[in-house]
C-alpha cells in the first residue's frame, strides 16, 4: 500500500537542510559533520607544537620565523554519522487510519534523505512485535536510499510492537549518531527503558509522535464500544465500552495532557528531542517548523 | 390511602414500556480507533472527578420509575377515606306526601274506612322502622310534602320508637296529613346527605306512587300504588273572553282504567245581568286512559277555518255569556241523577277531590274616572279610551267629563283628572288625582304652585328623569320637550320628584295611605308629550301603579304562591277554616287545601272590594300513576366532598419534583 507521495519535489526542498548533531559524537570517518576532534579538513582549528612523527608539511613556517619554534596547524575533523530510524509498525499507527502511517513514513523518509544528503549512513528499523527489522541494511548514498524508500511506501502496519524490546534488541553503535523513534507511544511497554539504553550508548535521540486530530480531540459521544485496532477480537481487553459525555471528553483531554507532560519531562531530563505532531499539519510545516524549532536540523 | 379509580393503576404498565425502552435503546455503537490507551487513562480522571456517576444513573432510573408510578396513582385518584363517624344499621324513610298519595282503594276492616296510599305507606314504614329498631339501628322519617322535614327528629334510636310510632299513627289518622300539593322528593333526599355523612351505610327507603326508571344505589323504592286504582281528574279549567263573550275550557284526564264513560257538568251562576243560573251537561264522554281531553264550551260557533286540535271536544253553551258570577265544573255520572234530576257527581274513582272545580273572574270591578278640564284635551280622552279597552277584562270603566269646575265632584271616583282648571278647593279623598298644568293651588295637597314660566330655548327643553319610578317604566324622559311649565314654590316631603327640567320639579308623585296624587306641572299644549308613545305608556303605568288587580288570575294550585297586590292597606284571604290578613306588599300567599277562597280589600274610598279565586290540586297530581326518570342522588356528593380527602395535589407536587430531579440528573450526566 502506498501511503505518501514521496516525489522529487518533496526531496528537492529538503536539500537545503542539514542535520545539526551534537559535536561530541565520534561517528565514522568520511562524513560531513564537524566534530570536536582534529582531522584533515581545510577548516583551521588550532596550532600545536611539532612533535616527532608529525608530517613536516604541516609545519607553519610563518610562525617559525617569528618564534623560532616549530608549530603545526590543526584542522577540524568531519565525521560520518549513523542515523537509525525506528518506525513503530503496530496497528495503532495505521491499520485502519492511514494518517499516522503516512506521516510516519514521510517523516522517516525526510530524515533519512537529510542523512544521506549529508553523507551519513541511514538504517530503517521497523518495529514489529518484539523485534526491529532492518530490511534495507545500512544505506549510504541516495541511490540506495531511494530504493529503500520505494519499498518503505508499501509498509504494512499491523499487530503490536514492544518499543522497549525492539530498541534493546537492536545493535546500535556508541556515540556515533542519531536515533529517531517514530511512534504514537500508545503502548504499555516501557519504551523509556529503551530510550535510556540509547542514551547510555550516547546516541542522540529524537522522539517523533504523530497523532491524528481525532486522538488529540475526540469528537464522538454517546454510548460507544471503542475497538482498539490492535485488539485480537471484540472481547479483547484492549476494547472498552464507555458512555462518552462532556465530562468523559474533558477527562480524556486531561489524560492526554498528562501523557504529553510525562514524555516532555522524561525527554528534557535526558536531552532527548521530542516533537508531537498532528497529522492534519502539513509535513513541510513539521520539517521546516517543528524540527527547526527543536534544533535537530538547521 | 384509597384509590377512587383503581383502574388507573393500569398506568403502571408504562413501567414495562420504560423497561422495553431501556432494552431496545440504541446499543453501544462500535468505533474502531487506533488505540484505547488514552481512553483507559482517562477513566482514572473521570472516576476521580465524578465518583457518583453510577449512583446518578441509578437515581435517574429511580426517578423515571417513581414518576411513572406517580402518574399512575394520579390516574387512580388517590385519597384518604375519612371514615364515617358511625356505622351500623341505619335507615331513612321518606314518605311521599303528594296529592296523588291520597288515592284510596283498600277498605280497612278495623275502622270500616278506606285506606289511601299515604296511610299504607305509614303502616309499611312503621314495620320497617320496628325491624330496624330491633337490630339496634337508627331510623329517620321524612314526610316529603312541599317543604320536607324530619318527623320528630333525625337518627332516632330505639328509645324513641314509641314516640315515632304514635306520631306516624296520628298522621295516618289525620285527613290533612297528606298534602294536596306536590312533593319535593329531591329536597327530602338532600336532607339525607347529613345522615349519610355520619353513617355512609345508611339506606334510604322511599315510599311513593311514582315509578322511577332509575334510582341511585342505596335508595330503595317502595311503590304503594295498586293496579286496580284509577282516577278521573279535572286537571284545569278557565274562562276566556272571545268577542266579549265567555268560553269555558276544561282539561280532563283519566288514569288507571282503560275506558271511562262519564259526563261533565257546568253550573253557571249569575249569568249576565239577569243573574240567572244555567246548567250545561255534556254526557257520555268516553275517556281513554292517559289522554288529556280538552272540552271547549262556547256559545259562538267555531270558525270553520280553525282546525280543532286532537282530543278536543267542542261543546255548546245555550246562550252568550258576558257576565257570570262563578262556574261550578264537575265530573258527573252520565246516567244517574238525584231526585231533582240533577246529575250526580262522580265518586266512583279512587280520588274524588279533583272531580270538581270552580271558575271565577266573570265579574269586573267598576273603575270610575272623572276628567275635568276647561279646555278638554283629546289626547287624554283617547288615552282613557285605550285604557278602558286594555283593562276590559279587569275593570268596568266609567268615564265622565266636565268643563266646569263647579260640576266636578271630589268623591265617588277612583281617578280624578284636573287640567287647566281653577282647581278644586280640596283634594278628593277617595281616589287618585292626576293634576295637569295646575293654574291654582289645591288645599291639602302639600304642593304650592307658582307662576307659569316660559322656556327661552327654541324647541323647548328636554325633561330629566330624577328617579326610577314605576310611573316612568319604559319611558324615555329625554324625548319629552316642554316650552312652558308651572314653577313649584314648595312641596311636601311625601312627594317624590320623578321628572324635572332645569332643576325645577315637573312631575311629582305622592302615594301614601292618605294622599295619592300625581302632579304634571306643564300644559300638554306646550309639550310634545301627547304626540309621543310615552303618553299612553304613562297612562298604562298610572293604572298599573295605582289600580293593580288583587290577583293576576282566578285559578291557583295548592302550595304555590298567590301574588297579591292591593289598592288599599290590606287584603284578607279567606277560605275553608282559613283566614289570613296581608299588610305587606307585594306578597305571595300560599294555601294548603284546595277549594274556593275569597280575597277582600278595603279601598282608599272605604269601599270593600272582593274577588274569588279557586285553588286546585296541581295539574300533575291528577295522574295517579306518575312516572319519572330518576331522583337526586344523595350519595354522590357526599362521596366526593365529604368522605374523601383528595391527595391528587400531593402526588402532583411529587411528580413535579421527580421530573425536575430527572431533568437535573440528565443535565449533569451530559456535562
Amino acid at each position: 500500500m502506498k501511503y505518501v507521495n514521496l516525489d522529487d519535489k518533496f526531496f528537492n526542498r529538503l536539500e537545503t537542510l542539514a542535520f545539526n548533531l551534537k559535536s561530541h559524537l565520534l561517528g565514522y570517518f568520511g562524513g560531513k559533520h564537524l566534530v570536536s576532534t582534529y582531522g584533515q579538513t581545510v577548516e583551521f582549528a588550532d596550532f600545536r607544537e611539532y612533535q616527532l612523527g608529525d608530517d613536516i608539511r604541516r609545519i607553519d613556517w610563518n610562525l617559525f620565523s617569528r618564534f623560532e619554534k616549530y608549530f603545526i596547524k590543526l584542522f577540524t575533523d568531519e565525521r560520518q554519522m549513523h542515523v537509525q530510524i525506528f518506525i513503530d509498525c503496530s496497528a495503532s499507527m495505521g491499520k485502519d487510519n492511514l494518517e499516522k502511517a503516512s506521516y510516519a513514513i514521510a517523516a522517516a523518509a525526510a530524515i533519512g534523505f537529510l542523512a544521506v544528503h549529508n553523507m551519513d549512513k541511514v538504517s530503517f528499523h521497523l518495529m514489529k512485535g518484539n523485534r526491529a527489522e532492518n530490511p534495507f541494511g545500512t544505506i549510504i548514498g541516495k541511490n540506495a536510499f531511494f530504493r529503500a524508500i520505494g519499498q518503505l511506501e508499501t509498509l504494512e502496519f499491523d499487530g503490536e510492537s514492544d518499543v522497549e524490546k525492539c530498541l534493546l534488541s537492536t545493535e546500535t553503535g556508541s556515540n556515533n549518531g542519531l536515533t529517531v523513534i517514530i511512534s504514537d507511544l500508545f503502548t504499555d511497554a516501557n519504551w523509556k527503558k529503551g530510550v535510556d539504553y540509547l542514551c547510555y550508548k550516547k546516541r542522540q535521540v529524537m522522539l517523533v509522535q504523530p497523532l491524528t486530530p481525532a486522538e488529540i480531540e475526540p469528537s464522538f459521544d454517546g454510548r460507544v464500544n471503542l475497538i482498539d485496532s490492535e485488539s485480537v477480537d471484540i472481547a479483547d481487553d484492549k476494547n472498552m465500552k464507555i458512555r462518552i459525555t462532556r465530562s468523559s471528553q474533558l477527562a480524556y483531554m486531561e489524560a492526554l495532557k498528562d501523557f504529553y507532560d510525562d514524555i516532555k519531562t522524561f525527554s528534557r531530563k535526558r536531552g532527548v528531542d521530542y516533537i508531537s505532531i498532528s497529522t492534519d499539519m502539513p509535513i513541510e510545516k513539521v520539517l521546516f517548523g517543528e524540527l527547526l524549532k527543536v534544533g535537530i536540523i538547521s | 390511602m384509597t384509590l377512587l379509580v383503581p383502574l388507573g393503576l393500569l398506568g403502571l404498565l408504562s413501567l414495562i414500556v420504560l423497561l422495553i425502552i431501556y432494552i431496545i435503546r440504541p446499543n453501544y455503537q462500535q468505533r474502531v480507533i487506533s488505540s484505547t490507551y488514552i481512553w483507559k487513562l482517562s477513566l482514572k480522571y473521570k472516576k476521580k472527578r465524578v465518583p457518583i456517576s453510577k449512583l446518578r444513573n441509578l437515581l435517574l432510573i429511580l426517578c423515571q420509575i417513581l414518576a411513572l408510578v406517580c402518574c399512575s396513582f394520579i390516574l387512580a385518584q388517590p385519597g384518604k377515606i375519612l371514615l364515617a363517624k358511625e356505622s351500623g344499621d341505619e335507615i331513612v324513610i321518606i314518605i311521599d306526601s303528594s296529592a296523588s298519595m291520597r288515592v284510596e282503594s283498600v277498605l280497612d276492616e278495623a275502622t270500616g274506612e278506606y285506606q289511601n296510599r299515604f296511610q299504607r305507606a305509614i303502616i309499611d314504614a312503621i314495620d320497617l322502622a320496628d325491624y330496624t329498631f330491633r337490630k339496634e339501628g337508627k331510623v329517620s322519617v321524612i314526610i316529603a310534602d312541599d317543604t320536607p322535614e324530619f318527623l320528630i327528629g333525625s337518627r332516632l334510636t330505639y328509645e324513641r320508637a314509641n314516640e315515632l310510632y304514635n306520631t306516624l299513627n296520628e298522621l295516618a289518622g289525620d285527613p290533612y296529613a297528606c298534602s294536596y300539593g306536590e312533593a319535593d322528593v329531591e329536597k327530602a333526599l338532600q336532607l339525607c346527605e347529613d345522615i349519610i355523612f355520619i353513617n355512609e351505610s345508611t339506606a334510604i327507603h322511599l315510599y311513593t306512587d311514582t315509578e322511577y326508571l332509575h334510582l341511585p344505589t342505596g335508595v330503595n323504592l317502595h311503590n304503594v300504588d295498586y293496579e286496580e286504582e284509577w282516577n278521573i281528574s279535572i286537571l284545569d279549567a278557565y274562562a276566556t273572553l272571545e268577542d266579549n263573550f265567555y268560553n269555558y275550557t276544561i282539561e280532563l284526564g283519566s288514569y288507571g282504567r282503560p275506558f271511562v264513560d262519564c259526563a261533565v257538568m257546568l253550573e253557571i251562576k249569575g249569568v249576565n245581568e239577569e243573574e240567572q243560573d244555567i246548567r250545561v251537561v255534556q254526557k257520555h264522554l268516553d275517556f281513554e286512559q292517559d289522554i288529556v281531553y280538552t272540552l271547549n264550551f262556547r256559545s259562538q260557533p267555531l270558525d270553520s277555518s280553525i282546525t280543532v286540535p286532537e282530543n278536543t271536544i267542542i261543546c255548546d253553551l245555550p246562550l252568550d255569556i258576558y257576565l257570570y258570577n262563578n262556574v261550578h265544573v264537575s265530573v258527573v255520572d252520565s246516567v244517574a241523577t238525584d231526585p231533582s234530576g240533577k246529575p250526580e257527581i262522580y265518586y266512583e274513582d279512587n280520588f274524588y277531590e279533583d272531580n270538581e272545580i270552580y271558575i271565577y273572574g266573570g265579574q269586573k270591578s267598576p273603575l270610575n274616572v272623572q276628567y275635568t278640564s276647561t279646555l278638554p284635551n283629546p289626547f287624554i280622552n283617547a288615552a282613557l279610551f285605550s285604557m278602558s279597552a286594555l283593562y276590559a277584562d279587569r275593570y268596568e270603566f266609567s268615564i265622565s267629563s266636565t268643563a266646569f269646575i263647579e260640576e266636578a265632584k271630589t268623591e265617588g271616583f277612583d281617578l280624578y283628572i284636573y287640567e287647566h282648571n281653577e282647581m278644586p278647593p280640596t283634594l278628593p279623598v277617595d281616589g287618585v288625582s292626576l293634576i295637569i298644568a295646575p293654574q291654582a293651588n289645591i288645599s291639602g295637597t302639600g304642593v304650592i304652585i307658582g307662576n307659569e314660566q316660559a322656556v327661552s330655548v327654541a324647541g323647548g327643553i328636554a325633561l330629566d328623569k330624577t328617579a326610577d319610578h314605576p310611573l316612568l317604566k319604559g319611558m324615555d324622559a329625554s324625548s319629552i320637550n316642554i316650552t312652558s311649565y308651572f314653577s313649584v314654590v314648595d312641596y311636601d316631603s311625601a312627594y317624590e320628584v320623578v321628572l324635572s327640567a332645569m332643576g325645577q320639579p315637573i312631575m311629582l308623585v305622592c302615594n301614601t295611605n292618605q294622599t295619592k296624587v300625581v302632579y304634571l306641572n306643564f300644559s300638554l299644549h306646550y309639550s310634545n308629550f301627547p304626540l309621543l308613545i310615552e303618553f299612553p305608556l304613562f297612562f298604562h303605568n298610572l293604572f298599573e301603579y295605582f289600580f293593580p288587580p288583587m290577583v293576576q288570575s282566578n285559578v291557583f294550585e295548592v302550595n304555590k304562591g298567590i301574588d297579591l297586590s292591593t289598592r288599599g292597606n290590606a287584603i284578607t284571604l279567606k277560605g275553608f277554616e282559613f283566614e289570613q290578613v296581608y299588610t305587606e306588599f307585594p306578597v305571595a300567599a300560599t294555601v294548603s287545601l284546595p277549594g274556593s277562597y275569597t280575597l277582600s280589600q278595603e279601598l282608599f274610598s272605604g269601599e270593600i272590594l272582593t274577588e274569588q279565586i279557586y285553588v286546585k290540586i296541581p295539574y300533575a297530581e291528577g295522574n295517579c300513576f306518575p312516572e319519572a326518570d330518576t331522583v337526586y342522588n344523595p350519595y354522590a356528593n357526599s362521596e366526593e366532598k365529604n368522605f374523601v380527602e383528595d391527595w391528587l395535589l400531593y402526588f402532583a407536587i411529587g411528580l413535579t419534583a421527580l421530573l425536575f430531579a430527572e431533568w437535573l440528573l440528565h443535565l449533569r450526566e451530559d456535562r
